[in-house]
């Protein structure tokens, strides 16, 4: 050992001594020329050519010219090129090299990011989506979610909200679980982490989407629901490259909804109360001419948001770099509503020992606050929130800031209150780390180490004054939480590849991993606020201290996975994986999972008879089969679990405890069985490339909070039952439709059709979804054996009650059918299902299906001379949408606490005895308050122009820049839907998998556009 | 060589790192082993068990509408959904009786658990069955009332350990079962439990409480529907163990102030504290009157008496305008009178109370509640002495010995400013201490087990204004609540009442 410490001393030595030398030298510097062509002789400009070894380099210009002055060192240039193989040319002798350059044997020869390693696109037996930064990089996003949208088969991004700032839900494939998580497992830079990534999406170079168990099987018990791999931008070879990209965006809603008047609604009123035989409440509607708020102008506004990032990237041959800031400010189309972000991202590679070592840092921190309108409560009627508010509240007040009854003496909710006066704070600060250090042992053996670190510290804070929702009645509340996590993943494994014979080559992955998730908690809950001008800042204020928590949790995961591919003649392909994961959160006596999984692969392109085809250039069929698990329980499920109460003996608040639960020792993961059968094909040397897969997941031993009977003293306990089905079929087209001169055409398209099934859901026959509004309607989803995912349902009005039908009705002797013996002239008239005379829950039955046929994006690149446009057009079908917030603006609202504001298309279209219509869209005034039925139904279809984005660069420039190019970007610029909504993109319980679809009022999407400029130095 | 050195002292770290049991470790919460080491973890767990007396939240309105609800005397404000149902009669297998059923087992469960750990702290013997006969007092106390409202519910004697049909999916026992259990509980706990508690653990049940119940659970047996003639004679025989043990407040408004609770007539209430989230009761919020500065923000008037109650009352009874605020001034300075016209009165919130919502509940109180509509500190009393005199009388009366029933139902009549009674006709003075009942614990979560055990429910249906306004008219499925829905669909064993 001493002589070889010996041996590195003398080697450093040596080594600044030749640097001395090196820099001397410098002087004599060797000039050499030359050209960049490519193999079809056409010059290649802005080439990378640095002089092999050192960070000297420079670039050709636009004919494919290049000077470059040599100091001492290898004699060897590099030149590097996207879409290019890199080549190194010695100088030997004479100033003039002139290089070809030879493309890269196709994008298929790309290599894609799997789970611990890399693999050769035309390897890959499994089903996995690439989506590249630079596609992302024309349009305008905010979070790394959103940004998925449209672009890979197979992955359903919903957005629950328009908010800045807010996350979506993603799914690939289709829910696998009813009440455990159905989020992807996001892998940055091969670290596993918790949620969505935090950081800015430009930082992203690419993405990989894994979907089958042959892809997902690797991360095990965390791979159910498919994994998505994000590699960030690492530096390039070359000199230091600046890049400034600055846009500014104005947005605006789409659309308004029709809501009376003061006039209208003081008639509308004082009809209802004629009806109840109550006195009039607006005894001279005329004299409301002109007055009355349009909640709806009160808090909206033109949104503004601005987007600033700088990037500087360079490097040597042995080091590189890259660095980026970005910040973010996002003022939402909502008075108030706001999100900031700053973003720092060092990604810095480092090579030493003839390139045997490689190292690599990823350091990022993303910092950010929110200012939220819509709080997520939705409680009727107090917190339904000032999107839902701005509908429903009487126009009828005395002034904008009014706070206190309405005219009629019930609670009045102010949106515009709600919107200025209510504080929503959101703030999270994100630090991911991680370290990769790879070793080449042998040739054919390298050994990887991949540690990462991710903290996530967030605080929310909510203050609604004594003005506004929940806080009228309880002077002022305010509620706060602080979560900490901190998480970190230790991965070493090795690689080893070799070809034996000729035909032989085989591939082994091997490794264990270590993670540790550490959560602690913080939480008041406080009101009764006499002065409430402090508000977040203080709660101290606050006299009564409602509640105040704490919590610890901790849970571990021991992995160790193993993974061989054989690759014969490169015609027949095997992958074959296998994890086993040990977690503290499953119970004592199912602590180990394993999930393996295999494919096989077969390029028919390679054979004799295709080989030389002109046609098809590749043509692979892939079959794969695997279990992949989700690890969706929290920890400490499965124990007895004692809680904690008080009962004031003694007028004193007493503590008492009881039992929470009781051990479930069985308590184990999903498992999800995937079996997957896929087609590549390449046409003409793959200019359109076409990919089909079909799937079939089944995921049993669903985790299930099933409700026990009450009589056993527990409300319900968490178990392992029932299954799930998911198939469908994917399909990817792209193609370079038209390559001209001066007209380029780049088409890409996907279509994704999923259906899903509950196979048995064990003890309950059938689940509904949470009530919606605080129980204001109750549960409209309903899972039950033998039917799709989260149905809507409820009663099936056939018509409205019509004079005729209570004259039949007497005739007969028996009455007509009711819901609470309603049957007013003109309400609903109820499908009595089963025939007992009766309307009730008994009665309800499948009304609607919020799951879509299929789903689509359609990504459209044309470059026309110095422009290149971009329009990516994207797209839902088939899917139903239960539009709660138009019934309740349609309906006259009988509700004991409050009268709300009514659509002016309600107000005209409604059924009067003058105008007795069968339409169940427009019953007649003082409805009572709904359940869910076929009224609420809606086609929630639609075709969107998401983005549309044209980019100019600006030819040559003698400011110094390498590249200038503005653009502009238009984002939600049309949409075509049959749907009345806001906007059919809707899901008001936010990511909740047991209500899709439902529409009770959200932050309404926006319409924007955006300026921008981009400045590379 | 060196890179085998490497790999290994990378394994090593690894294995350094990664090596942590996968067994958990909680930090947040407590777990039975760490539990019932002395006398203070078993009162931890006795009082956990009393919990579920307490009605969270809402609820609190739920009990009393299930059980003083359907008196023809009681009217709920709200005539729509529920509140309406209860107040008309209307039982319905989806309305929030559930809570009430849930509520109660998780009680019993609760106590099960007590009463089979207790023995673990090894506390001296005749202290050890005072606790257990804590945990049985309360297991009574739930099942008695579940059989009150349910009929026969199912018996769960155990503390539920697992989650197998056999444990957790028992079928419902008959009444006369559940009664049993009640009454051995009882039985064993009237001679365990203490006399009284110190000032720091009022609220606790006592040997008189068991006794209590005990004599109501025999005069329940001796009513409807089990109709055990019998039990009457053990019924008066019972409860006249603790005659004289507790004694009247002098004056009726005084048993419900919040400044005397614990007095010298309270047998068995539910201790509430004002302004302490969780120790309180939403009651008064919903009983509150409108405005009135004797709830938090002025009370939500959700329920009230009728105008046939209030008239009903002599003028010189000074329980009327104890159990009615018939007028206030309201937070405003306003003085608001009820109004019987039903016009509305403007300016005022709802418009004050009027007909046909109904004279405000004024049993609860407070004035002091600031911080949220479920921190009232009223106390809501379950069993108090005027009950056990009624009861007595009751009792005496039915089992022959008229006479002697006198005395007792006097001494209820002369605290409320009211001349004996000297009828001796057994039918006669039936009557008679049926209606002193209805005045002396109006609103008292007793009327509807009244109403049942004298099969009195038709007649009262048939004067009760909320069943003629929304149509209600009796069916004898209506002497019990039906089993809630939900706990139909949990357990297939279980059967429903008839004609539900």
């Amino acid at each position: 050992m001493k002589h070889q410490k010996f041996n590195i001393v003398l080697k450093k030595a040596l080594f600044l001594i030749v640097l001395l030398l090196a820099l001397g030298a410098q002087a004599q510097g060797e000039k050499v020329k030359g050209t960049v062509k490519s193999s079809d002789g056409s010059p290649l400009p802005g080439v990378t050519i640095i002089q092999k070894g050192t960070n000297n380099g420079t670039t050709t210009d636009f004919d494919g010219n290049f000077e470059i002055v040599l100091t001492s060192g290898a004699k060897v240039l590099v030149f590097s090129y996207v879409g290019f193989s890199k080549l190194e040319k010695p100088v030997t002798g004479g100033a003039t090299v002139n290089v070809v350059m030879k493309e890269d044997t196709q994008s298929l020869d790309e290599v894609v990011v799997v789970g611990y390693g890399s693999q050769k696109k035309t390897d890959i037996t499994g089903s996995v989506s690439s989506v590249s930064g630079k596609e992302l990089e024309k349009a305008v996003y905010n979070t790394v979610d959103q940004l998925l949208q449209g672009r890979s088969s197979g992955v359903v991004v919903t957005s629950a909200s328009g908010e800045p700032g807010s996350n979506a839900s993603i799914r690939i494939r289709g829910n696998n679980s009813i009440s455990g998580n159905n989020a992807p497992l996001y892998v940055v830079d091969g670290i596993p982490i918790n949620g969505t990534p935090a950081f800015n999406p430009t930082e992203i170079s690419n993405i990989e989407i894994l979907k089958d168990a042959s892809a997902t099987s690797i991360y095990g018990s965390r791979g159910s629901n498919g994994v998505i791999m994000i590699t960030t931008k690492k530096g390039q070879i070359g000199k230091t490259k600046i890049e400034v990209n600055f846009n500014s965006s104005i947005s605006n809603i789409t659309k308004k909804i029709d809501m009376l008047n003061g006039v209208q609604y003081a008639e509308y009123r004082n009809e209802a109360n004629e009806l109840l035989n109550n006195p009039l409440p607006f005894p001279n509607p005329s004299q409301y001419a002109g007055q009355g708020f349009n909640w709806q102008d009160e808090i909206l506004r033109t949104g503004v948001r601005t987007d600033a990032t700088v990037n500087v990237s360079g490097g040597s041959d042995n080091f590189r770099y890259f660095v980026s800031t970005n910040f973010l400010d996002d003022q939402g189309i909502i008075i108030d509503s706001r999100y900031n972000r700053g973003t720092v991202r060092a990604n810095l590679s480092a090579e030493a020992l003839d390139d045997k070592l490689k190292i690599d840092f990823g350091i990022s921190m993303a910092s950010s606050k929110g200012n939220q309108a819509v709080s997520a409560t939705r409680g009727f009627p107090s917190s339904l929130g000032p999107v839902t508010n701005a509908l429903l509240s009487e126009p009828l007040v005395p002034s904008r800031d009014y706070s206190g009854l309405t005219n009629e003496g019930y609670q009045f909710y102010n949106p515009y209150l709600e919107v200025t006066q209510k504080e929503h704070r959101n703030f999270q600060t994100n630090f991911l780390f991680n370290t990769k250090v790879d070793y080449a042992i042998t040739k054919n053996l390298s050994y990887t180490l991949n540690a990462g670190v991710n903290l996530r510290n967030n605080l929310t804070e909510i203050f609604y004054p004594s003005t506004v929702g929940p806080g009228i009645n309880t002077v002022g509340i305010a509620t706060s939480g602080a979560g900490r996590a901190y998480d970190y993943t230790v991965s070493n494994y090795f690689n080893y590849e070799n070809i034996f014979g000729k035909n032989h080559k085989v591939s082994l992955t091997a490794g264990l991993e270590y993670s540790e998730f550490n959560n602690y908690s913080f939480s008041t809950n406080v009101s009764n606020f006499e002065v409430e001008t402090l508000g977040l800042d203080n709660v101290g204020v606050g006299t009564s201290l409602n509640a105040i928590n704490s919590g610890r949790s901790l849970s571990v995961l021991q992995s160790g996975f193993l993974r061989g591919q054989y690759n014969f003649k490169d015609k027949y392909l095997l992958t074959a994986t296998v994890r086993a994961d040990g977690s503290s959160r499953f119970a004592k006596n199912e602590k180990w999972g394993y999930f393996p999984s295999a494919a096989v692969g077969w390029r028919l392109s390679k054979e004799n008879f295709l080989k030389d085809s002109e046609l098809i250039s590749n043509l692979k069929l892939r079959a794969s089969y695997g279990e992949v698990g989700s690890q969706s329980i929290a920890p400490y499920q499965s124990l007895a679990r004692y809680g904690t109460t008080q009962y004031p003996v003694g007028n004193s608040p007493s503590l008492g405890y009881y039992p929470a639960s009781v051990e479930n020792p069985n308590l184990k993961w999903e498992t999800t069985q995937q079996t997957n059968f896929g087609i590549d094909l390449g046409l003409l040397h793959n200019r359109i490339t076409f990919s089909a897969d079909y799937y079939k997941k089944t995921t049993r031993d669903l985790l299930q909070s099933i409700r026990l009977p009450a009589q056993s003293g527990f409300g319900a306990a968490l178990v392992n039952f029932g299954s799930i089905e998911n198939k469908g079929f994917e399909f990817n087209l792209s193609a370079l439709a038209i390559e001209k001169k001066n007209f380029v055409w780049n088409s890409s398209f996907n279509i994704s059709f999923n259906k899903n099934k509950v196979l048995e859901l064990g003890g309950d026959e059938e689940i509904f979804g949470p009530g919606i509004g605080a129980n204001f309607i109750g549960g409209a989803n309903i899972y039950k054996p033998g039917e799709e995912f989260g149905l809507f349902w409820g009663y099936i009005a056939t018509g409205l009650i019509q004079q005729s039908d209570l004259d039949e009705a007497a005739a007969s002797g028996t009455p007509l059918p009711a819901r609470n013996n309603d049957r007013q002239l003109g309400h609903w008239k109820l499908q009595d299902r089963d025939g007992n005379g009766v309307i009730n829950g008994e009665d309800k039955t499948v009304i609607g299906n919020p799951n879509p046929d299929y789903v689509f994006g359609w990504n459209n690149d044309f470059t026309i001379k110095n422009f290149s446009i971009n329009m990516f057009i994207q797209g839902s079908v088939g899917n139903d949408i239960l539009n709660c917030l138009r019934t309740i603006t349609n309906i006259g609202f009988l509700n004991n606490e409050s009268y709300k504001n009514q659509t002016v298309d309600w107000y005209n279209n409604r059924w009067t005895p003058e105008n007795p219509h069968n339409n169940i869209l427009y019953p007649s005034i003082n409805t009572p308050s709904p359940d869910a039925g076929n009224y609420m139904i809606e086609d929630g279809s639609y075709l969107r122009l998401k983005s549309l984005s044209i980019r100019y660069n600006i030819p040559s420039n003698n400011l110094g820049f390498s590249s200038i190019q503005v653009y502009v970007t238009g984002t939600n610029l049309l949409t075509i839907t049959n749907y009345s909504g806001y906007d059919p993109e809707v899901s008001s319980l936010g990511a909740n998998t047991l209500a899709p679809g439902v529409d009770l009022g959200v932050y309404p999407r926006q319409q924007s556009y955006t300026l921008g400029i981009n400045l590379k130095f | 060589m060196k890179n085998i050195y490497k790999i290994i002292a990378f394994i090593a770290l690894y294995l350094v790192s990664g090596c942590q049991p996968l067994d958990e470790v909680p930090y947040s919460f407590l777990s039975e082993s760490n539990l019932y080491k002395n006398e203070a973890d078993v009162d931890k767990a006795l009082l956990g068990a009393y919990q579920p007396i307490f009605q969270d939240g809402v609820n609190d309105l739920w009990l009393f509408l299930a059980l003083s609800g359907p008196s023809e005397n009681v009217t709920a404000r709200v005539k729509a959904g529920a509140q309406g149902r209860f107040a008309s009669v209307d039982f319905r297998d989806s309305d929030p009786q559930s809570a009430v059923w849930n509520n109660y087992y998780r009680g019993i469960n609760r106590a099960n658990t007590a009463i089979e750990n207790i023995p673990r702290a090894g506390l001296e013997p005749a202290l050890e069955e005072q606790k257990i006969a804590e945990a049985k007092f309360l297991r009574a106390y739930y099942y008695f009332n579940l059989g009150h409202m349910f009929g026969g519910v199912p018996l769960h004697l155990e503390a539920t350990a697992n989650f197998d049909d056999n444990s957790i999916k028992k079928p419902r026992a008959t009444l006369e079962e559940v009664y049993k259990v009640v009454e051995e509980d009882l039985i064993y706990a009237e001679s365990r439990l203490k006399d009284q508690w110190d000032a720091s653990n009022k609220g606790r049940a006592t040997s008189g409480a068991a006794k209590a119940f005990l004599g109501k659970l025999y005069l329940t047996m001796a009513g409807k529907p089990l109709e055990m003639q019998a039990m009457y004679a053990k019924a008066a025989s019972k409860l006249s163990e603790i005659y004289g043990k507790y004694s009247l407040v002098p004056n009726y408004a005084d048993i419900f102030d919040i400044n005397n609770e614990f007095n010298s007539e309270i047998i068995f209430a539910r201790p509430n504290i004002t302004n302490v989230p969780g120790s309180g009761t939403v009651l008064t919020f919903f009983a509150g009157a409108p405005n009135s500065p004797y709830a938090f923000n002025g009370g939500q008037y959700q329920i009230a008496f009728n105008e046939q109650y209030y008239d009903s009352f002599d003028p010189a009874d000074t329980r009327r305008d104890a159990t009615m605020l018939y007028s206030y001034t309201n937070r405003n300075g306003v003085d608001v009178t009820y109004n019987r016209t039903g016009t509305p009165t403007p300016g005022l919130q709802f418009g004050g109370p009027r007909k046909p919502f109904g004279i405000p509940y004024n049993k609860l109180k407070d004035a002091s509640c600031s911080t949220s509509p479920f921190d009232h500190g009223n106390d809501i009393i379950f069993m108090r002495y005027a009950d056990v005199l009624l009861m007595l009388a009751e009792a005496n009366n039915e089992s022959g010995s008229s006479a002697a029933a006198l005395p007792y139902l006097n001494e209820v009549r002369n605290r409320a400013g009211l001349a004996d009674i000297t009828e001796t006709n057994q039918d006669l003075l039936r009557d008679i201490i049926k209606q002193e009942r209805k005045w002396e614990l109006g609103g008292e979560y007793t009327e509807y087990y009244d109403l049942q055990r004298w099969g009195d429910l038709e007649k009262s249906m048939a004067i009760n204004p909320d069943c003629s306004q929304l149509g209600v008219s009796y069916d004898p499925k209506l002497e019990l609540l039906p089993i809630p829905l939900s706990q139909l669909q949990a357990n297939e064993n279980l059967v429903q009442n008839p004609g539900y």
